[in-house]
């Protein structure tokens, strides 16, 4: 395993916004991409930096904790992050309303409102075992619960009120 | 094109960007560039290709003249459209997987533009349905709306599969009829025998008092005895019979629906989720047919035959008794939601709990192997001492509820004493009456009850149903055509025509591929891991059909074949050897039933079984275990190369049929099969390069392209992926002789 020193490498952001990535051992690489190798139960640690070819990446290194990067390197990474993992996470829940076979759910997201609909609760709800719930909408797209216990009393009275 | 869906205010910022150019294509995201929801307007015009912001700015311009290529990027539960400048690469907008059709079909379209081609309106992807009552996009794989389908339908359509036993349910309701009425003489007899017997100036005639009295007793045992007999044994008999036979019938379609469905079904579909709509939901299903359908009509008929009895008693008196029945019903409103949460909390740790035996019972040999039983046994705990919490929890708060309902009930028999005594007090009314009235009051809480609570269950079993129809409903997406074409022999030429195939339709494995393959030819496929080698295969089994191009079989595109003619003549073995719970005998002969015995044992020795099965104390009788885990890994393959010959098929298919069996077994299982091989057209797929060394012709493949085609020597010649694999087996043979020798 590569590791990457946070203190000692440099991340930068070039005029079209692609980020280049200078090592420990004094190499540069450009159009760097980062993957979270757990993007479903780590956003913060063990993140790969990574060159596109083809089909296939080949990895620079990884850097195993953001927070220990220079602010702005910090920034950069999850900017690029955020915008290749697109897994809202539900804050809290303003409504489920159940109508006909579909649960409709009217939420506030780390990207913004947004009102999905869910199908069938016992297929398209994933629980984990850190009381992470996933939730699959009837559109295929996935929406995260990081810790449900951790949601507001309304919240949760609203989604255990369709949990089987 | 179809720019009146732009919103108003956007569309005068593009009209003044846009003076001169004519708009092809306009198409709306959900993300917005940073990631967050929101919308923002791709637009495409003779000229120029632009993003605007939902509040119509200009995110990005470019002009089509330097746009060498627009690509899409998948990322994780979104995707990015690409435009390729030569030197480069712009990321102009991103979407989610709620996009992918339109986004799809919109990069094909700028393709056409790009290359100044008019815009296909032949084979483009169906636009998503909408649905016609909500507007609201249907979701791909279900081809209704989920969400106004309305409910009376999918209780007709149960209804419909209840039709041919409409005999048993006039019996049902006649039954019910007949046992209520029953029930309701009851307190009619005690109300007699107060007021006309026991009462101290009650005249009698014809009988003394104390034979009037065993006479109405007798007669009180009757009735209840009756009603026992309609409501309990007939009843419970007729609906019995109905509901289990009506959810056979909703099963064995199920069934035969299942085996029908195209593969592309069983990967949408996680195994569990497919059994749980099999089992639990036709379940569900059974228990509305047995028991709520019945109480609910009970409910029904008692609420109106007590009502109306209460009402001739004392009118007054009822319009009292209506007092404490309205907060009854509010409270039982109000309750039931808290209390099913409970409930619903109680059934899913329930149900994670026998997940998590499930998966501790069926990895039992990796538990072992790692030593972890502590651990198991840890999780286990917490699971299950989740599920004991949310029992406690439940019988907690149904303890504190269902006194208070009772108390409601309570409530409203002691009104009955408190403002029918007064009525007695003023010779309004008799004892008698009044304690009938109590036990008309007794049974016309019941019903009140159960219907509120039956609405919601009738409700849940209804979406149970529509699981299950959902399956019945599903159109297998590979079957005959009209008129598909007999092939009673195929002569075994497999033509691959600019084939593209993808089990995501939006991410193909198979890309433009174009192959022929003679009859009787014998082709080796080679290639890395996740190259598509096993997906071609797939394909010429036609378990999935092509996205794009076509497949041939002897010059007839495989859609027209007939499926039972063409599978019935393709031998496979699967690269994951699978194997059924039962003798070996059987898993063999599966292939080919009513096959001989000679049969079965000629296709061992081909396959080299025999040597190993007849080293097994019984012999073809030998059980193989649950999915044949008895046999070694390489007996096991042997086992389905048996299976495979005994099909005699006109095509063979061996993908990684040896790839577990000792070189020395290889070998021999070569040399039968060599024989075998002349006169059928053969495919073999290996890794181990020897494995191929009787083929004709080698083709290599390379994410899901053809990169090198030719014989053995050929290929060699070429010095290209091939012989590099070649010399890289070889080298690491040698290196392991030499690590011998040392
Ligand atoms: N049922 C499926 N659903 C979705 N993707 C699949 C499915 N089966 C295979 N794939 C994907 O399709 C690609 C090609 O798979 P395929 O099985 O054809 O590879 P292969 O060449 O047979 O590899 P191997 O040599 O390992 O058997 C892989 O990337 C794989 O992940
Ligand atoms: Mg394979």
């Amino acid at each position: 395993m590569t590791l990457l020193d946070p203190k000692k490498i440099k991340i930068e952001k070039d005029q079209k916004n692609l980020l280049t990535l200078s090592t420990q051992n004094g190499k540069t690489y450009r159009k760097v991409n980062f993957l979270l190798l757990f993007p479903f139960t780590d956003l913060e640690n063990y993140v790969s930096a990574v060159i596109r070819k083809g089909s296939e990446y080949a990895e620079i290194g990884i850097i195993k904790h953001l927070k220990d990067l220079p602010k702005d390197m910090g920034r950069y990474v999850r900017e690029d992050l955020k915008l290749r993992y697109f897994v809202p996470e539900i804050r809290d829940i303003k409504s489920i309303t159940t109508r006909y076979w579909f649960h409709k759910f009217d939420v506030y997201t780390d990207r913004g409102e947004k009102i999905f609909y869910l199908r069938n609760v016992r297929e398209n709800v994933r629980f984990k075992a850190d009381s992470s719930i996933v939730i699959t909408d009837m559109e295929k797209c996935r929406y995260k619960i990081p810790n449900y216990t951790r949601l507001s009393p309304k919240a949760l009275a609203e989604l255990d009120r369709i949990l089987l | 094109m179809e720019d009146e869906k732009i919103p108003g205010n956007i569309r005068e910022k593009i009209k003044k960007e846009l003076r001169h150019g004519k708009i092809l294509l306009t198409l709306n995201t959900d993300i917005k560039y940073d990631g967050s929801f929101g919308e923002e307007w791709l637009i495409v015009t003779d000229k120029n290709m632009l993003v605007f912001s939902g509040t119509g700015q200009v995110l990005h311009s470019v002009r089509l003249k330097e746009v060498k290529e627009v690509e899409i990027v998948d990322l994780v539960g979104s995707s990015a459209l690409e435009v390729n400048m030569g030197k480069f690469i712009y990321r102009i907008i991103l979407y989610s997987n709620a996009k992918n059709s339109e986004f799809y079909q919109a990069v094909e379209d700028i393709g056409n533009i790009l290359k100044g081609r008019e815009v296909a309106t032949k084979g483009r992807l169906k636009p998503k349905a909408v649905c016609e009552i909500c507007n609201q996009p249907i979701p791909e794989d279900l081809g209704k709306c989920p969400k106004c389908t309305d409910k009376t339908k999918t209780l007709l359509r149960i209804m419909s599969f209840a039709k041919p036993y409409s005999f048993t349910i006039v019996m049902i309701i006649l039954v019910m009829a007949v046992g209520s009425l029953f029930g309701l003489v009851a307190p009619y007899l005690t109300k007699l025998i107060i007021d006309d017997i026991l009462k101290p100036d009650a005249v009698v005639k014809r009988f003394t008092k104390s034979e009037w009295l065993f006479l109405a007793s007798l007669a009180l045992f009757l009735s209840y005895a009756a009603q026992q007999l309609f409501s309990g044994f007939f009843l419970e008999r007729l609906s019995g019979s109905l509901g289990y036979k009506t959810v056979y019938d909703v099963r064995a379609a199920v069934y035969e629906k299942l085996q029908e469905l195209s593969m592309s079904y069983f990967d949408k579909n996680q195994t569990g989720a497919i059994l749980s709509r099999v089992n639990q939901d036709t379940g569900e299903l059974q228990r509305f047919l047995v028991d709520f359908i019945p109480i609910t009509l009970e409910g029904v008929i008692m609420f109106f035959g007590v009502g109306a009895l209460l009402i001739f008693i004392s009118w007054e008196l009822t319009l009292y008794i209506l007092i404490p029945i309205v907060p009854t019903v509010i409270f039982l409103k109000w309750i039931f939601p808290k209390v099913r949460t409970y409930f619903h909390r109680f059934y899913h740790k329930r149900a994670m709990l026998s997940v998590l035996v499930n998966d501790s019972v069926s990895g039992i040999r990796v538990i072992k192997a790692f030593g972890q039983e502590k651990v198991e046994i840890e999780k286990f705990k917490k699971r299950s001492g989740e599920y004991r919490d949310a029992g406690i929890e439940m019988n907690s708060q149904w303890g504190i509820y269902h006194p208070i309902l009772h108390l409601f009930i309570i409530f409203g028999s002691v009104l009955v004493w408190y403002i029918g005594g007064d009525f007695i007090l003023k010779n309004r009314m008799s004892v008698g009456d009044i304690v009938a009235y109590t036990g008309y009051l007794a049974m016309f809480y019941n019903p009140i009850r159960t219907l509120t609570r039956m609405v919601e269950m009738i409700s849940n079993s209804l979406s149970a149903a529509e699981r299950v129809f959902d399956i019945v409903d599903t159109e297998p997406e590979i079957k005959d055509t009209g008129l598909p074409k007999e092939v009673k022999e195929l002569r075994g030429g497999i033509e691959f025509d600019n084939v593209s195939f993808g089990y995501n339709k939006y991410k193909p494995v198979i890309k433009r591929m174009t192959l022929e393959i003679k009859p009787n030819e014998m082709i080796g496929l080679v290639g890395r891991s996740g190259a598509g080698k096993s997906t071609m295969v797939n394909l010429i089994c036609r378990l999935y059909d092509v996205n794009k191009g076509e497949i041939r079989i002897d010059g007839e595109e495989i859609k027209n074949i007939k499926l039972a003619d063409l599978r019935s003549q393709i031998g496979i073995v699967l690269q994951e050897t699978f194997l059924f719970n039962g003798t070996i005998y059987e898993n063999i002969a599966y292939a080919k039933p009513g096959s001989t015995r000679e049969e079965v044992i000629e296709a061992s020795i081909a396959a080299n079984a025999h040597e190993f099965i007849l080293k097994k104390p019984d012999g073809y009788d030998t059980d193989v275990g649950e999915r044949g885990n008895n046999l070694s890994g390489g007996e096991k393959q042997m086992v389905s190369i048996a299976r495979a010959i005994l099909r005699n098929p006109r095509v063979l298919i061996l993908d990684e049929a040896t790839s577990s069996v000792d070189v020395q077994t290889e070998k021999k299982i070569q040399d039968a099969l060599e024989k075998l091989t002349k006169n059928r057209t053969t495919i073999a797929i290996a890794h181990r390069l020897s494995t191929l060394r009787n083929c004709n012709r080698l083709i290599v493949i390379k994410d899901g392209k053809i990169v090198e085609m030719g014989t053995h020597k050929e290929l060699m010649a070429k010095k290209g992926l091939f012989s590099r694999l070649i010399i890289m087996q070889k080298e690491f043979s040698e290196q392991a002789s030499k690590m011998k020798a040392v």
